[in-house]
C-alpha cells in the first residue's frame, strides 16, 4: 500500500514535469500541476484503481494547456511573451515530430510555424479571444491548426510542382513542334531541289549525260554501279559527268533555278 | 493468440457494423446509424481514425465541412480515448466526424498526424 502511494506519488511528479517542460515554463510549477493531476485522478478514480503513466500525462498536458491558453491570452505582456515562448517551443517540436517534417523543404518548417503562431496570435487579441470552448483542449487545437496549416503547404507545393512540370511538358512540346516544322520544311526544300535538278537534267540533249546525273544525283548510284548498269567502263560515267554538270553549268535558266543550292 | 483473437474480434464487430449500417441508411434512420457508429467507435481504435468504406452506404450523412471536422479534432480524440475519456461528446459529433474522415483524405491524413503527436506525448516521448 505504501509502495503504491509512493510510486503514484513519483509518477505524479514526473507527469508533471514532463508537461510543464514540454509547455508551461515559467508558467506553473510542477508542484502545483502534480497537484492537479492527484485531485483530478481521485475525481475519476473507480475503487483502488491505478492510474497508467500515460494517462497521468495526458491530465498533466491538458492543465497546463489550460493554463498556457489563459496566459496567452493574458493582459499582462510579461505573462502573454512568456505564455508564446512556451507555445513557440511546442509547436516547433510537434512540428519537428509530426510526419509532415520530412516534406517541408527549406524553410517552408519556419513558415509553417511563423504562419500557425500569426494566426493563434490574432486571435488572442480579439475580446473574448479566440480559441476552443474547452481551455484544456487549447493545446490539440493549436496542433490542429498547425498540421492543417503544414498540410496546406505540402499540397501547395506539390500543385505548383505540378504545374512547373506542366509548363516544362508544354515547352517540351513546343519544342517538338519547331522541330518538326523545322523537318517539314527541309523535306519539302529537298523535294523542291530535286524537282529543279530532274527538270534541269531532262533539259539535257544527251541522253547518256541526262542517265548519268539522273543515276547519280536523283538515284542515289554509286559510279561503278551505273558503269555495270549501263556496260560501260567508270571511267566513262567519270567523264559523261564532267561533260553534264558543265553542260548545266552553262546553261543560264537552270543556273538561276538552282542559285539557292548552288552558293 | 490473445492479439489475434482481438483482432478477430475487432474484425466481426466492424463487419457487423457495416451490415447495420446497411438496414439504416435511410435518412430518417440516421439517429440510428450514428449511435451505432459512436458506439462502435468508442470500442474500434482502427474505425476511429475512419469508416473507410462507408461513402457509398451512408454517403448523404456526411453532415461536417472540412473545418468543422477539424474544430472536432481534439474533443474526438478525447471522447474516443479508451483510457478514462476526458470529454463527453455526442454520438451524433462523433459518428459525424467518423465518417468526414473516412471520406475526406485530407482531413483523415491530419487527424492521423494529430494522433501520433498525441501517443508520442502520452508515451513521455
Amino acid at each position: 500500500m505504501i509502495n503504491r502511494g509512493v510510486n503514484l506519488e513519483r509518477n505524479l511528479r514526473e507527469a508533471a514535469d514532463y508537461a510543464v517542460q514540454r509547455c508551461a515554463q515559467n508558467l506553473v510549477s510542477v508542484e502545483a500541476v502534480a497537484a492537479h493531476v492527484m485531485a483530478e485522478w481521485f475525481t475519476q478514480a473507480k475503487s483502488s484503481e491505478e492510474p497508467s503513466t500515460e494517462l497521468l500525462r495526458r491530465l498533466a498536458l491538458r492543465y497546463c494547456s489550460r493554463r498556457l491558453y489563459l496566459s496567452c491570452c493574458s493582459r499582462d505582456p510579461q505573462v502573454r511573451n512568456c505564455a508564446f515562448e512556451n507555445l513557440r517551443r511546442y509547436l516547433q517540436q510537434s512540428l519537428n515530430r509530426s510526419n509532415y517534417a520530412q516534406s517541408l523543404e527549406g524553410n517552408a518548417a519556419e513558415d509553417v510555424l511563423q504562419q500557425t503562431l500569426a494566426d493563434l496570435h490574432r486571435l488572442f487579441m480579439l475580446r473574448p479571444p479566440g480559441g476552443p470552448d474547452d481551455p484544456a483542449a487549447f493545446l490539440k487545437w493549436a496542433q490542429t491548426i498547425l498540421l492543417h496549416t503544414a498540410h496546406s503547404f505540402i499540397e501547395r507545393a506539390k500543385r505548383e510542382a505540378d504545374i512547373s512540370l506542366e509548363a516544362q511538358s508544354e515547352a517540351y512540346l513546343e519544342q517538338n513542334a519547331l522541330e518538326e516544322h523545322a523537318d517539314c520544311v527541309e523535306e519539302f526544300f529537298t523535294k523542291e531541289l530535286q524537282r529543279i535538278l530532274k527538270h534541269a537534267i531532262l533539259s539535257l540533249r544527251n541522253p547518256r549525260y541526262r542517265q548519268v546525273l539522273i543515276g547519280i544525283f536523283l538515284a542515289g548510284m554509286e559510279e561503278h554501279e551505273l558503269a555495270s548498269s549501263m556496260g560501260v567502263p567508270v571511267q566513262a560515267i567519270y567523264l559523261w559527268r564532267h561533260r553534264a554538270l558543265k553542260a548545266l553549268r552553262s546553261n543560264q535558266e537552270v543556273v538561276e533555278a538552282l542559285h539557292l543550292w548552288l552558293r | 493468440m490473445a492479439s489475434a483473437s482481438r483482432m478477430e474480434e475487432i474484425t466481426m464487430r466492424c463487419a457487423e457494423l457495416y451490415y447495420m449500417l446497411t438496414i439504416y441508411k435511410r435518412r430518417e434512420d440516421r439517429d440510428i446509424a450514428y449511435q451505432l457508429i459512436a458506439t462502435h467507435i468508442r470500442s474500434c481504435q482502427s474505425c476511429a481514425r475512419g469508416l473507410p468504406h462507408l461513402t457509398p452506404i451512408l454517403d448523404s450523412l456526411d453532415a461536417l465541412s472540412c473545418a468543422e471536422c477539424r474544430a472536432l479534432f481534439p474533443g474526438y480524440y478525447e471522447a474516443i480515448h479508451p483510457d478514462h475519456p476526458q470529454i463527453a461528446l455526442l454520438d451524433l459529433a462523433i459518428a459525424e466526424v467518423a465518417l468526414h474522415l473516412g471520406r475526406c483524405l485530407d482531413c483523415h491524413q491530419q487527424y492521423a498526424a494529430l494522433t501520433a503527436l498525441s501517443e508520442m506525448e502520452e508515451l513521455g516521448l
